[in-house]
């Protein structure tokens, strides 16, 4: 890869900046930080293949703020977000806002890289998002209409507790629905489904 | 010849000028006679002329001599007379039956009668019932033993009620000398008699008042003899009241007792008022705490003629404030744990950013290890940074623990500071998702202030967290947290959290700090009444001040050294 790509990272966390770029440096992609969305938007410049991997809590101006800000600005750049862990309803808000994928942390290291370059690389990225949205829904179809209500109350980020309450049905129930939804979706965890769902619409 | 007017019915003085005078004529003639029968008749008539105009300047030289001596005596007897009715005392005198022989006139204005009208009568006129006795023992004595005697009697006289008087008597000879009479001195007792009583009525009162409080008081004058005590004193030393008057301290108290008191009384003694605690081994060997006053007590020439000691068992009260402090301890941990609770969200996202690092470096550092130009340095440069957030963590979890153990009042020398950006760390995934701008205002070089950093974390926490709440329901970017901290004076700190939140109402303000009132949906209303109570512990204050849609400040401010602490452990 030529330096025409480029993986921005914005997060007020030191730390988390260096270790995402030293992580995207051992795979070879070049690696641009910043501190604050602010610095980002002063010195953004495009590139032929980019992304940008935004944390969603900053300081100052948030990750989701930025996002619109570049909606409005009309710089269609790929945007991963980086969620703390059970943000499931920022994930959701994030993914609505158009963003990529959302990551959590603490995150698996290959499927962000995976990610990443898959943005980096549109013609993939295009093509891995069709298939990937094939791939979603077809495991979607699989899920009962009970399972799919399930679902969809977990992805707005209701607890069992209140699924339970607004199916009228039991606590225990709504447990065996989700670990079900989870298997039939192939999903590790409440993002896996948050993120099939969302994806495949 | 004798010039017989005026005042001499009662003198024996002329009397006997007139006989001296007649033995002198008689004397005179005799010799005359005698010179007349040895001369001559023509020569008797000359020379009886001669002789008798001899004798007659003689004779005139001779009157005169006497009328200047009987003048001189004139003089010194009114002089007497004088002495004796106008000395500033009652001159009386009795015979053996209390018949009133004589007496002056003060003695007569005393008893409010003419002289003529005392004279002659029985002294026990003028006496009340109670001492009639005593007066007759009085001359019996007098009479009898040739001493001084000395009583006192009370008077009555006419239309004025009573008089005390002081007797002093010594016997004399009567005129005749065949009896003794009692010459008395009467002195008028009444008005030192009404001082002595009024001083003795207000003795009496000073002791009923200092022997109903419930402290030990005692008077020391300035050669630490005591000259005062009430009861309780008594009772505490268990002694009697004159068991002690007159004692010097150092000799009355223990040893130990006078140890711990004589430099604080040597204080008082120079004019210093002086207030301290001490604590005492009572006689069951308990251990009583003590609060000690010494009032100086200055004479009209402001020289301290003594010290005015008060005692107060205040080991009940101290009792009391362990009490109280334990369960403001107890409180502050239940609201820590509360706080910890609603923030464990925000700790968990805290925690997570050095464990994501963590996990990021090491794939970092497994992925430079495999790859064929494996870079040594750089591999060992991730592990410092791996286990530098390691550490990051660690500090979390302990930060954490120590806000949650419940533990005893602890001081310590903090640096507010260090304290202020100790809390801040904890706040910053909350500050984070509220969008909240955090400015800190540190005072440079602060000296170290002996508080409990965990109760006054506990307050910049909870101020902190409301202000963030308070900001809500402004937009994200206009919310800014501010916290300066600075010295008001040489000896006390202020730390003020300002937002620029919505502000208070008139109303809330006044409520803000009573218990179960909140202006949060979800709020216990008990946060704030911690803050103060941790701030009073502290001696300090705390307070709001805020404008509507402009924000609202909270500032506490605290003595560096909190008095009363030192000593309390």
């Amino acid at each position: 890869m030529t330096n025409e790509y480029m993986i921005h990272i914005v997060d007020d966390d030191n730390a988390i900046r260096q270790s995402l770029s030293l992580l995207m440096k051992s795979e070879g992609i070049p690696v641009k930080v910043y501190e604050s969305a602010e610095s980002f938007l002063n010195s953004y410049k495009q590139n032929k293949g980019e992304c940008l991997l935004l944390d969603i809590r900053m300081p100052g101006m948030s990750g989701l703020e930025l996002l619109d800000e570049l909606r409005d600005l009309d710089i269609s750049i790929p945007v991963i977000f980086i969620t703390g862990h059970g943000d499931v309803s920022m994930a959701v808000q994030a993914m609505k806002a158009g963003a990529t994928d959302f990551i959590e942390k603490p995150f698996d290291s290959d499927y962000l890289i995976r990610r990443t370059k898959d943005c980096l690389n549109e013609c993939i990225c295009l093509s891995n998002s069709i298939e990937l949205k094939k791939q979603m829904n077809e495991r979607l179809s699989r899920l009962t209409k009970r399972e799919t209500q399930v679902m969809n109350l977990l992805v707005d980020g209701k607890h069992n507790k209140a699924i339970a309450h607004e199916l009228n049905i039991s606590v225990r129930t709504v447990e065996l629905h989700r670990a079900k939804v989870m298997e039939k979706l192939n999903a590790h965890s409440l993002s896996d489904v948050v993120r099939t769902s969302i994806l495949s619409s | 010849m004798t010039d017989k007017n005026s005042k001499s019915n009662e003198n024996s003085q002329f009397l006997a000028k007139d006989s001296l005078q007649g033995d002198l004529m008689r004397l005179t003639k005799k010799q005359l006679i005698d010179r007349i029968l040895i001369l001559q008749n023509s020569e008797i008539t000359d020379y009886l002329e001669h002789e008798l105009q001899v004798h007659q300047v003689e004779l005139e030289m001779q009157n005169r001599e006497l009328r200047e001596a009987q003048s001189d005596l004139e003089i010194t007897r009114d002089r007497y007379a004088d002495l004796y009715d106008f000395a500033p005392v009652g001159y009386m005198t009795f015979c053996k039956k209390g018949i009133v022989e004589n007496i002056n006139i003060t003695g007569s204005s005393m008893l409010k009668a003419q002289r003529i009208n005392i004279i002659g009568k029985p002294f026990i006129l003028w006496l009340t019932s109670s001492c009639v006795i005593t007066f007759f023992d009085h001359i019996k004595k007098v009479i009898e033993t040739d001493e001084k005697i000395i009583n006192e009697f009370k008077l009555k006289i006419n239309n004025s009620g009573c008089v005390d008087v002081r007797m002093e008597s010594v016997r004399s000879l009567s005129e005749n000398k065949k009896s003794y009479l009692c010459q008395s001195v009467i002195i008028d007792i009444t008005e030192s008699k009404r001082k002595e009583e009024e001083i003795h009525l207000q003795a009496r009162q000073l002791k009923l008042i200092t022997d109903s409080l419930p402290l030990q008081v005692a008077y020391l004058n300035a050669d630490e003899e005591h000259l005062f005590v009430n009861k309780k004193y008594t009772d505490w030393f268990g002694v009697t009241f004159t068991g002690v008057i007159g004692k010097l301290a150092r000799e009355f108290w223990s040893e130990q007792f006078y140890a711990r008191i004589k430099n604080h009384l040597k204080l008082a003694l120079m004019g210093k008022k002086v207030t301290f605690e001490m604590h005492s081994l009572e006689a069951d060997s308990s251990i009583k705490y003590i609060n000690v006053i010494m009032i100086p007590d200055f004479d009209i020439n402001h020289l301290v003629s003594g010290v005015i000691i008060i005692f107060g068992d205040i080991t009940d009260r101290l009792a009391d404030e362990v009490v109280d402090r334990q369960r403001l301890l107890d409180a502050a941990h239940l609201s820590r744990l509360n706080t910890m609770g609603e923030m464990a969200s925000e700790i968990a996202h805290e925690l997570n950013q050095p464990l994501a690092a963590i996990s990021i470096y090491s794939e970092a550092c497994k992925r430079i290890i495999q790859s064929p130009q494996s870079d040594e340095n750089l591999v060992i440069s991730t592990l410092n940074d791996i286990s530098e957030q390691a550490e990051r963590a660690g500090q979390i979890i302990r930060h954490i623990r120590s806000l949650v153990s419940k533990k005893e009042l602890m001081l310590t020398n903090t640096n507010v500071n260090e304290l202020v950006k100790s809390a801040m760390k904890l706040l910053e995934v909350e500050l984070r998702s509220h969008n909240v701008q955090l400015s800190l205002n540190f005072f440079d070089d602060i000296p170290s202030a002996y508080i409990d950093k965990i109760l006054i974390e506990q307050v910049i926490i909870n101020l902190s967290r409301n202000a963030i709440d308070a900001m809500d329901a402004v937009k994200s970017t206009e919310r800014f947290l501010a916290i300066d901290i600075s010295l008001t004076t040489l000896e006390e700190f202020q730390v003020c959290i300002k937002d620029t939140g919505m502000g208070l109402t008139k109303n809330q303000i006044d409520t803000i700090f009573q218990p179960f009132k909140s202006t949060k949906v979800d709020g216990m209303g008990l946060g704030l009444v911690i803050c103060q109570s941790i701030v009073d512990a502290h001696h300090g204050s705390l307070w709001v001040d805020s404008k509507l849609d402009k924000g609202t400040m909270f500032c506490f401010k605290i003595p560096l050294m909190a008095e009363g602490f030192q000593d309390d452990k």
